[in-house]
């Protein structure tokens, strides 16, 4: 890190459109010239960094840096000190008490009863649309529900890059992102790019519904379903049910681990406690006003790739390109209970996780030719909760056979729409780009398509071996899926809000979005893997242009 | 001929693999606890920090140490998968062409015992060594039989009687040392042989009962004595509460009676060694 000047830097400024005041006159303040900065640690960040550093070029990384509080921690390690057997069960049904929240009329996962990932500073006000930040080492990785399925060649059909341009870079992700997947029915569709291949232990509610899909694998695929073991980055399993409020073992990804590993590298810097508040690109350098512990100061950066998500990566965005109004893509998601007819008897004593178990694609040509993804949850001991929460007060009255009868039987699917059959959301900034209001533009693809699905499930119920229950279904707010991104879509030819293959927004040339932001679109499939690959692949074509 | 580290070189396992590395004219570095004077051997202990120098001019390095008293799971965080990731790493940053790591098959998806979990997470910092192999052998005999099976035979050469946990129908796969050691000298010696990012199994892919097993090995016939293994378990966990460690421990007994109902053999045929039958 080179500094320019420091001692005597003063200046009381505006920076343009930002609304960020820099009132300083103070010897503490320093001015640093970076060659390359990369911005966020989730996903985007650490892929693109990694991808800088195994090229041999040296990264700073900025970051708000947020980590989880101590209550929340002595809770993990006081777990992650035993194995699940040695567990304080009372102290685990009390974390699970606390381990979903409401959001609208979703659930919110949160990691060991906290929900620190989701802090983020901004004035935002909703209309039927949302988007979460984070200001969290790791980003909202801490929260991820680590499903991993990379793009389809349909999927990435009319993308300014190409499968060929993609690929390598999944198969590099995956060499150091721990993965459980395994050659199966989906593969021939959306390649596994890694020679590994573990396979976790399905539940025994996935085993046998896996083994009816399977006798019914032809009647699916003629009617358009097709489906597979979830693939998950997953290092490993105790199979302790917990997946949901946070694995003691951090066996489910965090980028935290990546991050951990980059700190080994020679090359690698990391800021934490920097805010960055505003940035201005000029000829040679990108300038970046922060806050780093309480101080105010400018990092000046040759080369900025931007992982900061889709809301922060826009909050940054649009003052400097002076744009007042952004659309956002997204990938519509729903809740849909589904009840198997055979029951599995005691699934609540079962060793098992719960993340995705199996992943479903559905197709519904009549309506669109992009897929539906379903991700089939089974037993978790939230489904109680449930239940409870469902019949209310009745729920006393209630023989306790009768719970027990939907326990053995219920499945919770999360279905994703591509977002050419989902709503969007627009981001208006007020004219000191201080408050941010988000609203839902509707489409009205989007129900009649999640209909479509429970119709095309329920007509299939004998295959399935069982039925969706459409009453109990939810559709969630535009953005509540995670899944939400092209904001700055790559094009060949970037217009206005639209961004280079090398994720540079038009007019600017020292800026590399690497998130979400730059996907010309949101496939229905997970999105994370896409984005980490993505990512990867502009920094190293940048590592490569230089070296 | 290739310079091979191996670890836990004093052990069972370990000493089987080391002579079978030699009798194949390998130089072979024990990485040992205690070395010997005037020897190659190099100091190297799971649960100290490794000298600088540990791993210089090793073409292989072979990992069979492993604290199999060690009860406690934050023990044998600390000593058997700290230790082990701590060498591991540095074999990573290093020129070692190949890494063996000695697991067991006890390590499965959803394996309940901690011995298993806790090689499952090892293999998985294998697995991200380019030249990483992990080998799970099956229940080990032959030569002077260790472990489990020798302290099994033990018992019956006094007595035709013998406690067996539950009715001993239990299907295991076992693996004579030879067969292991002649697999892990083809894997550390030859660096052209591909490496696998999928562990490979070294038993024989026929599971048989363990009584059956123990009366095979014998060479006698045996009456056995069934003890619940619940309760068996539940005894053993009250000595070791205690601080008294029988020859077997309560988890070991996990591993013997949950042992994998279904291990992938498939891909056994493309394995240099073919593991002989029991008989």
């Amino acid at each position: 890190m080179e500094l320019v000047s420091g001692a005597n830097w003063c200046r009381k400024s505006c920076v343009a459109g930002t609304g960020y005041l820099i009132d300083s006159c103070s010897k503490n303040l320093s001015r640093e010239r970076i060659k390359v900065a990369v911005l966020g640690s989730g996903p985007a960040g650490v892929a693109a960094a990694k991808a800088l550093l195994l090229h041999g070029v040296s990264v700073t990384m900025l970051d708000a840096g947020n980590t989880m509080p101590a209550e929340a921690l002595s809770v993990r390690d006081a777990m992650a000190s035993a194995v699940p057997d040695e567990w304080d069960s009372e102290a685990v049904e009390r974390l699970n008490a606390q381990g979903l929240k409401d959001r609208g009329h979703m659930p919110l996962k949160t990691t060991f009863g906290s929900d620190y990932p989701y802090d983020f500073d901004a004035d935002i006000a909703e209309h039927g649309a949302s988007i979460l930040g984070s200001r969290a080492r790791g980003g909202l990785s801490n929260v991820w529900g680590a499903s991993i399925l990379p793009l389809s060649d349909a999927d990435i059909a009319g993308w300014p890059i190409s499968m060929a341009d993609l690929a390598p870079h999944y198969a590099a992700v995956l060499k150091w992102l721990p993965h459980s997947q395994v050659t199966d029915e989906l593969s021939d569709t959306y390649p596994l790019h890694s020679s590994y291949q573990r396979k976790l232990g399905l539940s025994r509610q996935a085993h046998a519904l896996l083994g009816d899909l399977r006798s019914s694998a032809e009647q699916l695929n003629n009617s358009g379903i097709s489906f597979g073991q979830a693939r998950l980055a997953m290092s490993n399993c105790f199979y302790c049910g917990q997946c949901l409020i946070g694995c003691p073992y951090q066996f489910v990804y965090s980028t935290n681990e990546t991050l951990d590993d980059l700190r080994d590298y020679p090359g690698f810097t990391y800021l934490g406690d920097t805010l960055v508040q505003g940035l201005t690109e000029h000829g040679s350098h990108v300038a970046l006003h922060v806050q780093q512990a309480g101080q105010l100061r400018t990092i000046e950066v040759e080369r900025l790739f931007m992982g900061a998500g889709v809301l922060g990566t826009a909050k940054l965005l649009m003052p400097l390109l002076k744009e007042k109004e952004l659309l956002i893509k997204d990938s519509a998601y729903s809740l849909i209970p589904f009840l198997r007819y055979d029951k599995v008897p005691r699934v609540e004593f079962e060793s098992l996780y719960t993340l995705p178990q199996l992943f479903m694609e559905v197709n519904v040509p009549e309506l669109t030719s992009r897929n539906a993804h379903l991700q089939w949850y089974s037993y978790n001991d939230f489904y109680q909760q449930e239940i409870r929460k469902t019949f209310g007060k009745a729920y006393r009255a209630l023989p306790t056979v009768f719970p027990r009868q939907i326990i053995e039987r219920m499945w919770t699917i999360q279905g994703f729409l591509h977002s050419d059959d989902s709503p969007e959301i627009l981001m208006r900034f007020d004219e000191n780009f201080r408050k941010i209001d988000l609203s839902a533009v509707e489409n009205p693809k989007t129900k009649k398509l999640f209909k479509a699905v429970l119709r095309k499930l329920s007509a299939m119920s004998g295959e399935v071996g069982g039925r969706p229950v459409p009453f109990f279904s939810r559709v969630g707010t535009a953005g509540g899926g995670f899944h939400a991104g092209s904001s700055f879509p790559m094009a060949l030819n970037p217009g206005r809000l639209q961004s280079d293959v090398s994720g540079r927004p038009a007019g600017l040339s020292r800026i590399h979005v690497v998130d979400s932001s730059v996907l010309p679109n949101i496939a229905s499939s997970t999105i994370t893997l896409s984005v980490m690959a993505n990512a990867h692949r502009i920094a190293s074509d940048y590592a490569k242009s230089i070296s | 001929m290739q310079t091979v580290g191996i670890t836990g070189a004093t052990g069972y396992v370990g000493s089987l693999i080391e002579r079978a590395l030699l009798e194949s004219k390998h130089e072979v570095v024990r990485l040992v606890r205690q070395p010997r004077s005037n020897s190659t051997d190099r100091q190297y202990a799971l649960d100290r920090p490794l000298s600088e120098d540990l791993l210089d001019g090793l073409d292989s390095l072979v990992l069979c140490a492993w604290d199999m008293r060690l009860t406690d799971w934050t023990e044998v965080q600390a000593v058997n998968i700290d230790g082990s990731n701590a060498l591991l790493n540095a074999a990573d940053q290093g020129s070692i062409s190949r890494v063996i790591f000695i697991s067991s098959m006890s390590a499965f998806e959803k394996c309940s015992s901690n011995y298993g979990r806790a090689k499952l997470l090892v293999e998985e910092r294998v697995r991200r060594i380019e030249h990483g192999v992990v080998v799970r052998p099956g229940l080990i005999y032959g030569g002077s039989s260790g472990g489990m099976v020798g302290a099994l035979l033990g018992i019956a050469r006094l007595s035709p009687l013998l406690p067996m946990v539950g009715l001993g129908n239990y299907k295991l796969h076992t693996c004579h040392a030879e067969d292991l050691a002649s697999l892990v000298c083809s894997y550390a010696g030859a660096a052209t042989l591909a490496a696998t990012q999928q562990p490979v199994l070294a038993a024989e892919a026929t599971g048989r009962p363990f009584k059956t097993i123990v009366r095979t090995l014998a060479g006698k016939n045996l009456f056995f004595i069934p003890v619940p293994w619940r309760l068996a378990w539940l005894v053993l966990r009250l000595l070791e509460s205690v601080g008294i460690r029988a020859r077997m421990k309560s988890d070991s007994l996990i591993g013997l009676v949950r042992s994998d109902p279904a291990p992938d053999f498939s891909d056994q045929q493309r394995l240099p060694v073919t593991f002989r039958p029991l008989s």
